[in-house]
């Protein structure tokens, strides 16, 4: 039964179904997420995406169905997930950020309590993230003082604070002013030059026909079709995905 | 120095390797197992009564042993819900038997003094048992609570109508009212009725006063929640009728009340059922309600079954009233969401 | 229709046809006629002591009344000022006060002697003031168990197991159910009989700590689940544990949103220590009775109600102004 570890493979996904309560949400998704691939995950609302993304690090409960993220199957009883956790960033629609402590103090929270990092080496990691993030002179301030791009990027700071092998977005840029979207993507693009593993839930059509190698199209609770932007931008060969399409790109 | 990324990798490797692996305390073996090891153990247990140190070590090791079994059950993801819940019941009966077998009380006599329902059923001089004295003293609780509940209605719809002329002066009696009966507490001013006024040549009854101050300190919120009510009636509403001819009268008795009301319930239940509790408070008064019968119950045959009954009889009540004005509380909040 | 003739066919009083014009009702030469009429009613037709219950019931009964209608007439009146309301209000109160006074059969100098006999009192201020200190300590630590027991049944709410769950709710039932006079009689009268004999001070305690813990616990409840769930996931997403997530971003976050029912809580809980009375708590109002069975004289129990009134006013509107303010918000 254990397979031979395959350390390429960052996340394999094997028929995941989720249900809440009598809605069936997702019907049977299977996908294997390599190293250094930036996947998109498009799809009408309701569809499932941001379950799916959830699920992967246990954030949902998958209903049945298998989640082997870096060779540990999450949905084994045993596991540790805050352990597999770590190595899982997350960048949430609304950002998240905690209001009660600073910027920094937002990035030093989880090295410091759990990987025991010290003060000191916390700190000054987190303002070198802070910086590649542009926002080092923000480093104090609370949220509430800051702009909905900037809060983003601090939470994606948060997020690499941990040294994460893969990065989940879930609508990262949903929630902002136009003009402050193209902080955020610039920012995801970095990161996407420098080889992490992205799996991004988004809208943007820009950043995702650029950055993104492949795009899951989920709609439904299924995997409609899957491909390289080229592939599905130019040559959709589904008719939901023509569908879906349609409806965003005539906006 | 932070962990490094080889540290890092190898605790990954370490998750890979053990993540099917069940750790041995929660293999089904061990659990049946120490299951079947701690019955055996029970059955070898001293006999009942007074235990020498030795042999409460020995009952206290069993007892330990029980609960960390107990523990290994409640903790483990995969049980499902029952067998969780059945173990939790199953570990207080085993507390409550342990205590039962070796606590040397005296369980006879015991329950001769707690639950003693021959002498509840004994009657008194004058023929009333101790269940008649505790019923007729549930009635009157249940006069005193209906009575205040009404007077306090009464009062604070008045005083909530007055506040909403907005008139400075008059607010000034209200608020002072209002501040007055929630600063003072409830047995204070019992007291202050029932030994104090008749100095001034009012002399109530003990019933009365207790009705006449709960009244009053209930008037104080019962005011707030109406005075809530009828703010929460959107402006727009008494624009509306005011701008269709009706006067302030109509408007209020038409157009105001109405809706307030449907606001004004569910404070106005929790309202009502901490009256009914403070009803309680009269005992301290020589008013014959359920506490105080109990306790003159209890004082002539020294006998503490009367309290332990009125005791049971509040809980009985006051859960049900307390959930129920709880229950209303949540839907007038989900409601008023969804409208 | 025209104007005109639709204007003829609405009743006389419902048009004001004149500028200026007002209902007779209102008018202040009736205001004052009425009143000139209460004055000679006041000075000539009211009863001395010597008339008949009856006549004198029926005759006050009708002042009353004819009194009460005159203000409320002027107190609704929409179009008259603020000042001439209040001065009417006043008027009104003096008025009752006086018919009071005249009526009511109290010998006033009696009265300050009953109540406000300071002299009396000499001596007994002390005690008075060590029950005082006494409330202010059962209510400090009492408060203090509620809010730890509170506190910990909160974090074991937010587990969210069934089975933990069914203890806690029926705790939390009970303790919010049963009257702190039925717990503390409970517990000092009922509990020696099985072996556990608190004296009275801890018997107060111990039931004003579980007691009001019910209530402690609801509002930690109530504050733990107003952060918004998001925080807990992005904790949680990082890879901090249920407990680091409760210690380090729900609880410092809860404690603000909490403290208004909290205060709440506590001014409920010093109103109660008075209760404590009835188990011979040495607190405020039982060194009070003791004083006024002492002394045969109830200006103790006068002093002692001015006492918690001097002490609870300002904190019940506090903890008002704090609650309002949050849901404001």
């Amino acid at each position: 039964m254990n397979k031979e570890f395959n350390p390429e493979v960052m996340i394999e996904v094997i028929d995941l179904h989720k249900y809440f309560k009598d809605l069936h949400v997702l019907k049977g998704v299977s996908t294997k997420i390599t190293r250094g691939e930036v996947v998109a995950v498009m799809g009408p609302s309701g569809g499932g995406k941001s379950t799916f993304l959830r699920c992967m690090n246990r954030l949902e409960e998958p209903s049945s169905g298998k989640i082997i993220v870096e060779g540990i199957d999450i949905t084994s009883p045993y596991v540790d997930i805050n352990k597999v956790r770590t190595e899982i960033g997350m960048v949430f629609q609304l950002f998240n950020l905690f209001p009660h402590l600073t910027a920094i103090e937002n990035v030093k929270l989880a090295p410091m309590n759990v990987r025991k990092v010290s003060d000191a080496e916390a700190t000054e990691r987190g303002l070198a993230l802070l910086e590649k993030v542009g926002l080092s002179d923000k480093a104090h301030n609370y949220p509430d003082q800051l702009s909905g791009g900037q809060q983003q990027r601090v939470a994606i700071a948060r997020a690499l604070a941990m040294q994460p092998q893969i990065m989940f977005f879930d609508e990262p840029t949903s929630a902002l002013d136009p003009e402050m979207i193209g902080e955020v993507l610039d920012v995801m693009r970095a990161m996407a030059d420098e080889g992490m593993t992205m799996v991004v839930v988004s809208h943007e059509m820009g950043f995702i026909n650029e950055a993104a190698d492949r795009i899951l199209l989920l709609a439904e609770g299924v995997i409609v079709e899957e491909g390289t932007p080229e592939q599905i931008f130019k040559h959709p060969t589904q008719q939901r995905t023509q569908e879906f399409l349609g409806k965003i790109l005539s906006v | 120095m932070s962990e490094s990324k080889s540290a890092r990798s190898a605790i990954l490797a370490e998750l890979r390797r053990m993540q099917h692996h069940v750790p041995w305390h929660r293999r089904d073996e061990f659990v049946g197992a120490s299951l079947l090891a701690l019955i055996l153990y029970a059955a070898l247990l001293p006999r009942t009564g007074s235990p020498s140190v030795v042999q409460w070590a020995v009952i206290g090791a069993f007892f330990a042993l029980a609960l960390a079994w107990g523990g290994l059950i409640l903790s483990d993801v995969r049980m499902p819900e029952w067998v969780k819940t059945l173990t939790a019941f199953v570990l207080l009966f085993l507390g409550g038997w342990l205590f039962y077998r070796y606590s040397d009380a005296d369980w006879e006599r015991l329950s001769h003094v707690f639950f003693n329902w021959e002498l509840m059923k004994d009657p008194m001089e004058g023929g009333a048992t101790g269940w008649d004295i505790l019923l007729d003293g549930l009635w009157l609780t249940v006069q005193i609570a209906f009575f205040s509940a009404i007077f306090s209605t009464l009062i604070g719809l008045l005083l909530a109508v007055f506040r909403s002329f907005e008139n400075r002066i008059l607010n000034i009696f209200i608020i002072a009212y209002i501040d007055f009966f929630r600063a003072m507490p409830i047995i204070v001013l019992m007291v202050l009725a029932y030994y104090a006024l008749p100095y001034t040549g009012i002399v109530l009854d003990a019933p009365v006063a207790g009705v006449l101050v709960l009244s009053l300190n209930s008037s104080a919120y019962v005011s707030e929640i109406f005075r809530a009510g009828i703010l929460s009636v959107h402006h727009g509403q008494i624009e509306a009728a005011r701008a269709l001819g009706m006067n302030p009268v109509q408007t209020m008795r038409l157009v105001i009340l109405p809706q307030a009301l449907r606001v004004v319930i569910p404070p106005l239940t929790s309202n009502y059922v901490a009256s009914a509790k403070d009803t309680a408070i009269c005992s301290s008064i020589t008013i014959l309600e359920l506490l105080k019968s109990a306790l003159q119950f209890q004082a002539f045959k020294a006998n503490p079954t009367a309290i332990i009954a009125a005791t049971v009889i509040y809980i009985l009540i006051f859960v049900p009233l307390t959930r129920l004005a709880g229950v209303l509380e949540v839907r007038m909040k989900t409601g008023r969401a969804k409208a | 229709m025209n104007y005109e003739s639709a204007r003829a066919n609405i009743p006389s009083h419902f048009i004001r046809s004149r500028p200026g014009w007002t209902y007779w009702i209102r008018r202040y030469e009736f205001i004052f006629v009425a009143l000139a009429l209460l004055v000679g009613y006041a000075l000539f037709l009211l009863p001395g002591e010597d008339a008949t219950p009856v006549n004198r019931g029926v005759s006050i009964g009708v002042f009353l009344l004819l009194v009460l209608a005159w203000s409320a007439n002027i107190l609704i009146d929409g179009e008259k000022s603020d000042w001439f309301k209040g001065a009417v209000a006043f008027g009104l109160v003096f008025v009752l006060c006086w018919l009071f006074y005249k009526y009511s059969g109290t010998k006033w100098d009696k009265l300050g002697r009953s109540f406000f006999n300071f002299a009396k009192m000499e001596g007994s201020w002390p005690q008075l003031f060590k029950g005082l200190l006494v409330t202010l300590q059962l209510a400090a630590i009492s408060a203090l168990f509620s809010i730890l027991i509170g506190l910990i049944l909160a974090v074991l709410r937010s587990f969210e197991s069934p089975t933990l769950n069914i203890f806690l709710i029926a705790y939390l039932d009970l303790f919010r159910s049963i009257p702190m006079i039925v717990l503390m009689v409970f517990i000092y009268y009922a509990l020696p009989y099985l072996g556990v004999a608190l004296e009275s001070v801890m018997a107060t305690v111990l039931a004003l700590s579980l007691g009001y813990s019910a209530y402690t616990a609801e509002s930690f409840r109530a504050g733990i689940e107003s952060i918004h769930f998001g925080q807990v996931e992005a904790a949680r997403a990082l890879g901090l544990t249920r407990l680091q997530t409760m210690r380090l971003v729900i609880i410092p976050q809860a404690i603000k949103v909490v403290i208004p029912p909290l205060t709440g809580n506590l001014v409920a809980m010093l109103k109660d220590t008075a209760v404590a009375s009835v188990v011979a708590s040495p607190e405020l109002l039982k060194r009070a009775k003791e004083v006024y069975v002492g002394k045969a004289n109830p200006t103790a129990l006068v002093a002692a109600a001015i006492i918690y009134l001097i002490v609870l006013l300002p904190l019940a509107r506090l903890a008002n102004m704090l609650e309002n303010r949050m849901k404001a918000r």
